[in-house]
């Protein structure tokens, strides 16, 4: 017989990882605003690359099913074209051997259904449909639409007050972003093409460093409209369209039922991720407008509601997601157990837990529960373990958070699903038992556990957070009159609540828990639709200008990250965990800006999410 | 064969190949054993050249031409030391085992190695392997037969089988690969000196009488001559007139100028043919017969399987059916032989035939047949034919072994005729290509002789590949081209016998094995010279 | 080897059959007589399930399933006729006839195949008279490759179905003929380029003799159409392993040989057998008529069979006559039949009165 070889049959094999990098970088660099037909046509021809060969409906009838969504994409086709690419596409899901040619259908056939407007727009009026169209990456992505270019471009050109006014243009926490925010600006961020996307955050993290919130002065407050516009909730939506309103020259009143402002940016996120000075530099700079006022501890029941809605020309309800969710679970009325919102709640409020030699542990797996494991190593415990029913890739925490959480030594218990608190006799927690899975079927888009054929185990605890989510407090509010869905409050895209004509509604308690972003750009959406609801139609000026751009830095670089203090000294304090970044590092990490607003898309009219 | 085809190629752990190139002489057997080792069969070839199935085999000897007698003996002789003899297996089915014992004693596998020029672990590796294997055919051709030791040869083969309990079993046996289409049946059929029809003994009084009654007529009651032996009987006009039947010995016997010797010293020479021949040439009359498209009957092939032979077209006006002509002649000389169908010929031969008692063509095609043909014995019509032959016991009762000894070829390189040369076939064509030669795309791939020279040999013979070459041996020279490889052992070469622009019948030796007077084709001295 | 093989309850089409577990669903539809149609299954030689044609549906699982390849289960209930299934089958055909290369044969006229082509059967069978889709390489013409003396490969009528690579490895075991697995452009790898020689290829054509369309083709098949021909079940002239096959002739001539199936040859010829067993028979050369040597000049000279057999019968009378049987002797011929044999050897014992007959058993 032949000779064997330890030479892959393939000499490209290798060569080929070269290629695939990039090109799975340029399939995360999919810009936004893209046709979708256009990427399922990409798909379609990559499963079209991946065949083998062998079958038919694979190897002959992906070619042919692409070339009818190429006349589909083209604008070239009919419906019955798209009757026949499903017959095709449902062939080659249903006959194909493998799955590169039965995947390839099934995408196709869900594709049919899920961009069914699109393709019906492409065979009817011979052009996509309305706002598919490119647009700059991190600034679509970007809930609050920040002009992140320009602020970066800013700090380039070393004004980094500059680039404090500019994404305050849209968004007046830039602390709270540059500390805390899930960036999702850096999902589709161009440079990826290159190398890797923009460390955006850091970028404006350097910003605020460097020229703190409060030491940058605000625009100027516009004349007086004679409105009076109510907020409801001082966390980050609620201040965000008070900031807006008072610039416009509203007179707001900020009910906040706390003792502070802040929101779950406070009450939720620990101090050593969002330091309680940070904090109050963006709320010293909102407050410095002029013409808001805050009733503090003022919480809004049913009664009020209706006498804010007929005293004020307006009203924005923004009061977050900050109750507890908890479980049926057995014995979860012991002392010692106690919700992530209760904890985080009373540090908000300076009221600091001491957990010295206790054991703790830390039901839930996002990043609400690596705070709260985070929190308890600070606070002494003994042990940290978070029990979780799926596995750490599972989790809905940042990866950095887990990591972070891991590196400080607390115990990450995967695959365990509580089913009991045990008590000693004095009603105090004493342990939690737990049912081992094993991770199973795909359901909804996420691996679901499975009870495992193992015994219960038991693990010994004094302290017990329940971190599973937050719920919202919609009570007073459905008792007033507002319409909720499962206590999230219904609100058209405009924001405006249902069935009423003055009340705006925004952030978590209408999208249910989200981000601190998501939350900001609900409150700068609310402030403009409130400005023209009252009839008018303010342009504000940031009192800043981008720069000119400089020429794209095509070489590739590493992305400069945030470094962060050392596990061992960071977990003994509440301290900011992170560290500053240099001007070097910043200095490149700017140079590798590719500044879409000016090159490419963002030339062209409509390619920008812009306004003043 | 003892067993069939399928048998030994797909129920079968170990094949042992003897002297048999089946990629090339019978390529449809060759693609089954490709088939069985690729499915996991192990490979034993024994075999002087580098042969296409070579790179299949597990272990190869490429043992020196004519040294198959000390191949088997010493096999034997490690299946006695290693303790691989049946024991259950020769106490009950054969006799003389302390003889064959003792005679083995002596070719340790040493001395074996050095007579083969084989390396003695393989033949040790080889001679396990197959004896502890579970079934393993020995298979076989004319590399073992074409020899002046040719029966010993396949005597010794049987003998390594019987030791082992390896004959009359599935998968076992010992199988001869016959080289043409229907040797086995012109064999069955009684066209031999010694026997009629089904192996029937001319010696056998009660045989003769039997025929005698059946034909209505006196017959001679001495034993014949082998062909063989007619050309020297012929030469010294013993023998006087010849009926030769569509054969071309001039092209296909050894030392073509003994043959033609003795084709012109005869009074009268009658060729039956299709075309003319080189033999042919030599006829005083010759008689156009019918090709196998142009005529029912049947061939047995080498399973021992009669299989139908049907008529497809009228063939050329002229040529007369072969039986017709054979019939008008014993008419003409007086014997009252009726024209009969091939059919009707058939049932004759089943009623004076005990082991083709049950076929006829009306079987042959039949359903219950299936187009499967019958294997004999198959002694009357409800016997399904004898797929395996010596289950349970042999033909003749116990087995017998051979004892004969090693002895060397009858001619052997000397510092004349330094090289040995050995002939055989190639796939292209057959014998003396009167059938493939008159294909235009075979001699498209290959029409003329060529002799294959190790490349040490040719290095010091000054012979490049490609060269044209003068072949000489004690009988004659011819030229031919060399093509230079490792295929053949240092001191051998190897040529193809069809081709007539060098045919190497004019080198080869007509030393007749002791027994059967098979001619020694396999060796003869040769010189090779560049030209 | 073992007989033990556990039976299972399929039910095809609402036929329920007991099969052997090791059986597909296509095997356990043949036993219900439900007939399942295939493009590229070929028993023992292929069953890649390349052309998806036997795709059925199965209760119970995920996809449809092929017939050919798929191993049946105890209990498993087969529709084989459902509007989706017959939906599917023509479709698939559809896809494989776009990039059959119809225009490159004048839509089969010049295709040597035509009428013994199994796709055009196919497409007969399940209605399917023309393709939805256009060729994927429209005008496609690649160079026919057919230097090889027998066989030739067109690639314009090849439905990359890969009979052929099984009938090479897994009949003729040569491993000559490949798939050039390109992906998209997957074709066959036929070794009958201008480089033939240097191949390991043995001619032997049992990949023309799997191919379901005029792709591959041994180049006699041009000279005939299959209705014009008869088909004659014989046994191969050559080796002694008895192949079986049918000789094809029109109007009285042979002009090609098709490998049948016997238990020896299992469906399979070698090039001999295929492409060098029947020139001869329609030689120019052949003799027609006795010829009887000038004793004088040496030279044949045509002869009536009365007088050539005449001088036979009374020479071989007056040796045996003279010198006694013994004198005599006759060759048989071991290419011929036993019947022949048989009747050479009762003339040489019954007239010649000699045993000295024999054959070329011993050359």
């Amino acid at each position: 017989m032949a000779l064997l070889s330890v030479a892959a049959k393939s000499s490209y094999d290798e060569k080929i990882a070269g290629v695939l990098e990039p090109f799975l970088r340029r399939i995360e660099a999919t810009p936004p605003g893209i046709c979708p037909i256009s990427v399922q046509l990409s798909l379609l021809e990559s499963s079209g690359a991946h065949t083998c060969g062998k079958c038919v409906p694979c190897r002959d009838g992906i070619p042919q099913l692409a070339a009818m969504m190429r006349r589909v994409l083209d604008c070239q086709a009919d419906a019955e074209t798209l009757q026949a690419m499903r017959t095709l596409a449902e062939m080659i899901r249903d006959t194909s051997d493998c799955a590169i040619g039965y995947e390839a259908g099934a995408l196709v056939v869900e594709g049919l259904d899920a961009f069914a407007d699109e393709y019906r727009s492409h065979i009817e009026a011979g052009a996509c449909a309305a706002g598919v169209e490119q647009t700059v990456p991190c600034e679509t992505r970007c809930p609050a639409h920040v002009n992140v270019p320009g602020y970066i471009a800013l700090v380039q050109e070393g004004d980094c007050a500059g680039a404090v006014k500019m994404i305050r243009k849209d968004n007046p926490w830039p602390t709270a972003c540059a500390l805390i925010c899930e960036h999702p600006c850096e999902t589709r961020c161009r440079r990826m093409l290159i190398d890797a996307p923009l460390n955006i955050r850091g970028i404006k993290k350097y910003a605020v460093d460097n020229a703190p919130a409060d030491t940058v002065p605000v625009p100027p407050r516009m004349p007086d409209s004679g409105r009076k516009v109510a907020v409801i909730g001082g966390g980050p939506s609620g201040m965000t369209c008070a900031y807006f309103l008072a610039l416009m020259g509203h007179a707001v009143t900020v009910y906040e039922g706390r003792k502070k402002l802040g929101g779950m940016m406070r009450y939720g996120i620990p101090a050593y991720r969002f330091p309680r000075e940070r904090i109050d530099e963006d709320i010293r700079a909102i407050l410095s407008v002029g013409g808001i006022e805050v009733l503090y501890e003022h919480k809004v029941d049913a009664a009020e509601m209706k006498q804010i809605a007929e005293d004020y020309d307006a009203v924005y309800l923004a009061i977050g997601a900050q109750g507890g969710k908890s479980l049926q679970l057995e014995g979860v009325d012991a002392e010692g157990v106690m919700s992530a919102v209760q904890l985080l709640g009373r540090i908000g409020d300076d009221d600091y837990p001491d957990f010295t030699g206790k054991k703790v542990i830390v039901i839930g797996g996002g990043n609400v529960a690596m705070d709260c494991a985070r929190t308890s190593v600070r606070a002494g415990a003994a042990e940290v373990t978070v029990a979780y029913r799926r596995r750490i890739e599972d989790m809905t925490a940042l990866h950095e958070e887990i990591e972070g959480a891991m590196a400080e030594g607390v115990e990450m218990m995967c695959l365990q699903a509580p089913v009991r608190i045990e008590k000693d006799e004095e009603g105090k927690v004493a342990g939690l038992v737990c049912q081992p899975q094993y991770i199973s079927a795909v359901k909804r888009g996420r691996p679901a556990p499975a009870a495992a054929n193992k015994p219960e185990i038991r693990l010994d605890a004094d302290i017990i957070l329940i971190a599973v989510g937050q719920d919202i407090e919609s009570a007073p509010f459905e008792e007033y009159g507002m319409k909720a869905e499962r206590t999230r409050f219904c609100a058209d895209e405009y924001l405006r609540a249902a069935g009423f004509e003055n009340i705006f509604v925004g952030g978590d308690c209408q999208t249910g828990p989200k981000s601190a972003i998501m939350a900001i750009g609900a409150g700068k959406v609310a402030a403009r639709n409130i400005d023209e609801f009252l009839g008018f139609n303010h342009k504000l000026d940031p009192c800043v200008d981008t720069p000119e751009p400089r020429p794209n830095v095509r070489e590739a670089f590493g992305r400069v990250n945030v470094a962060e203090r050392p596990a061992r000294e960071r977990g003994k304090d509440f301290e900011h965990i992170e560290l500053p970044i240099s001007e070097e590092e910043i200095m490149q990490e700017c140079g590798r800006c590719l500044r879409c607003d000016v090159y490419g898309c963002g030339a062209l009219e409509g390619g920008r999410i812009q306004y003043v | 064969m003892t067993n069939t085809i399928a048998d030994i190629t797909q129920d079968s752990d170990v094949i042992m190949l003897v002297g048999s190139n089946p990629e090339e002489a019978h390529p449809v057997l060759g693609m089954q054993i490709r088939k069985a080792v690729e499915n996991g069969t192990k490979l034993i070839l024994v075999d002087p050249r580098e042969i296409g199935l070579a790179k299949y085999a597990d272990i190869h000897l490429k043992l020196r031409p004519g040294t198959n007698v000390a191949f088997a003996n010493g096999v034997v002789h490690i299946l006695i030391k290693e303790g691989l003899v049946d024991e259950e297996y020769v106490a009950s089915r054969t006799s003389g085992f302390e003889e064959l014992a003792k005679m083995v004693e002596s070719y340790t596998p040493e001395r074996v190695a050095e007579i083969c020029h084989i390396d003695v672990r393989d033949l040790v590796a080889a001679a396990k392997l197959y004896g502890q294997a579970n079934a393993a055919p020995i298979i076989y051709c004319l590399g073992v037969t074409e020899h002046s030791t040719g029966t010993e040869g396949v005597m010794s083969l049987s003998n390594i089988a019987m030791v082992n309990g390896k004959l009359g079993k599935p998968g076992c046996g010992v199988n001869p690969i016959r080289g043409q289409n229907n040797v086995q049946g012109a064999c069955d059929m009684g066209a031999q000196p010694n026997t009629f029809t089904g192996y029937q003994k001319v010696m056998d009084p009660a045989v003769v009488e039997k025929f005698e009654k059946a034909w209505g007529t006196d017959l001679n009651p001495n034993e014949g001559t082998k062909a063989t032996e007619v050309f020297p009987a012929a030469i010294e006009g013993r023998i006087k007139g010849l009926y030769l039947f569509g054969e071309d010995p001039v092209r296909t016997d050894p030392d073509t100028n003994h043959v033609i010797k003795a084709l012109t010293n005869l009074d009268f020479f009658v060729v039956q043919e299709l075309f003319m021949t080189e033999t042919a040439k030599l006829a005083d009359v010759i008689l156009p017969g019918r090709s196998f498209a142009e005529k029912e009957g049947t061939f047995s092939n080498t399973e021992r399987r009669v299989q139908r032979v049907r008529k497809a077209v009228d063939g050329p006006a002229g040529a007369q059916l072969d039986t017709w002509i054979f019939t008008e002649i014993m008419q003409r000389m007086g014997y009252d032989q009726p024209h009969l169908s091939a059919a009707e010929i058939m049932d004759e031969i089943s009623s004076v035939t005990p082991s083709f008692g049950g076929i006829t063509h009306a079987r042959l095609d039949s359903a219950e047949v299936g187009g499967r043909g019958l294997q004999w014995p198959c002694p009357n019509a409800e016997h399904p034919g004898t797929p395996i032959m010596h289950v349970g016991k042999f033909a003749k009762g116990l087995g017998t072994y051979s004892t004969a000894e090693y002895r060397p070829s009858v001619e052997l390189p000397d510092g004349e005729y330094p090289l040995m040369l050995t002939t055989g076939r190639i796939l292209y064509h057959y014998n003396a290509c009167a059938m493939t030669a008159r294909t235009e795309g075979l001699n498209e791939i290959v029409n003329s002789s060529f002799i294959e020279i190790n490349t040490a040999d040719a290095d010091e013979l000054g012979i490049a590949d490609g060269d044209r070459v003068k072949v000489t041996s004690r009988r004659a020279s011819i030229e031919s081209t060399a093509r230079v490889s490792g295929k053949t052992n240092p001191g051998e070469t190897w040529m193809p016998f069809h081709f007539q622009d060098g045919n190497s019948n004019w080198l080869t030796i007509a030393a007749l094995d002791n027994i059967a007077k098979a001619p020694e084709f396999k060796v003869c001295a040769v010189r090779v010279e560049k030209l | 080897m073992s007989n033990e093989r556990k039976l299972v309850t399929v039910t095809v089409d609402g036929v329920q059959v007991q099969v052997p577990e090791t059986f597909t669903i296509l095997a356990a539809g043949n036993k219900a007589g439900v007939h399942i149609p295939t493009l590229c299954y070929l028993k023992d030689v292929s069953d890649i399930g390349s052309c998806r044609v036997c795709s059925v549906e199965v209760e119970g699982a995920s996809a449809l399933q092929p017939a050919c390849k798929t191993r049946v289960t105890d209990g498993m209930v087969v529709h084989t006729d459902t509007e989706l299934v017959k939906q599917y089958r023509k479709l698939m055909l559809q896809l494989v006839l776009a990039d059959h290369g119809l225009d490159s044969t004048n839509y089969c006229f010049s295709c040597a195949k035509n009428g013994a082509c199994e796709l055009q059967a196919l497409c007969r069978e399940l209605d399917v008279t023309e393709s939805a889709f256009a060729p994927s390489t429209p005008a496609k013409r690649e160079p026919v490759l057919e230097d090889n003396p027998f066989l030739a490969y067109d690639p314009n009528l090849c439905i990359r179905c890969q009979r052929c690579v099984g009938a090479c490895n897994n009949r003729a075991h040569n491993h000559t003929l490949t798939t050039g697995k390109r992906g998209l452009r997957t074709s066959i790898l036929a070794p009958f380029g201008p480089d033939w020689k240097s191949t390991e290829c043995e001619s032997c054509g049992n990949c023309a003799a799997a191919c379901p369309t005029g792709a591959i083709t041994e180049k006699r098949r041009r000279e005939y159409r299959s209705w014009e021909v008869t088909r004659t079940r014989t046994t191969c002239p050559h080796c002694a392993v008895g192949c079986q096959m049918d000789l094809v002739a029109k109007d009285g001539r042979i002009v090609d040989v098709e490998p049948a199936w016997g238990p020896s040859n299992r469906g399979m010829l070698c090039v001999k057998g295929r492409s060098g067993s029947f020139d001869f028979v329609h030689a120019e050369d052949r003799l027609t008529t006795p010829l009887i040597k000038n004793a004088e000049t040496g030279e044949f000279e045509p002869a009536s069979w009365d007088e050539a057999l005449d001088l036979v019968a009374s020479k071989f009378a007056q040796i045996r006559d003279e010198n006694g049987g013994d004198a005599l002797a006759a060759f048989a011929c071991s290419r011929s039949t036993n019947e022949d044999v048989y009747m050479l050897m009762k003339m040489a014992r019954t007239v010649f009165k000699t045993n000295n007959v024999d054959n070329c058993a011993r050359v």
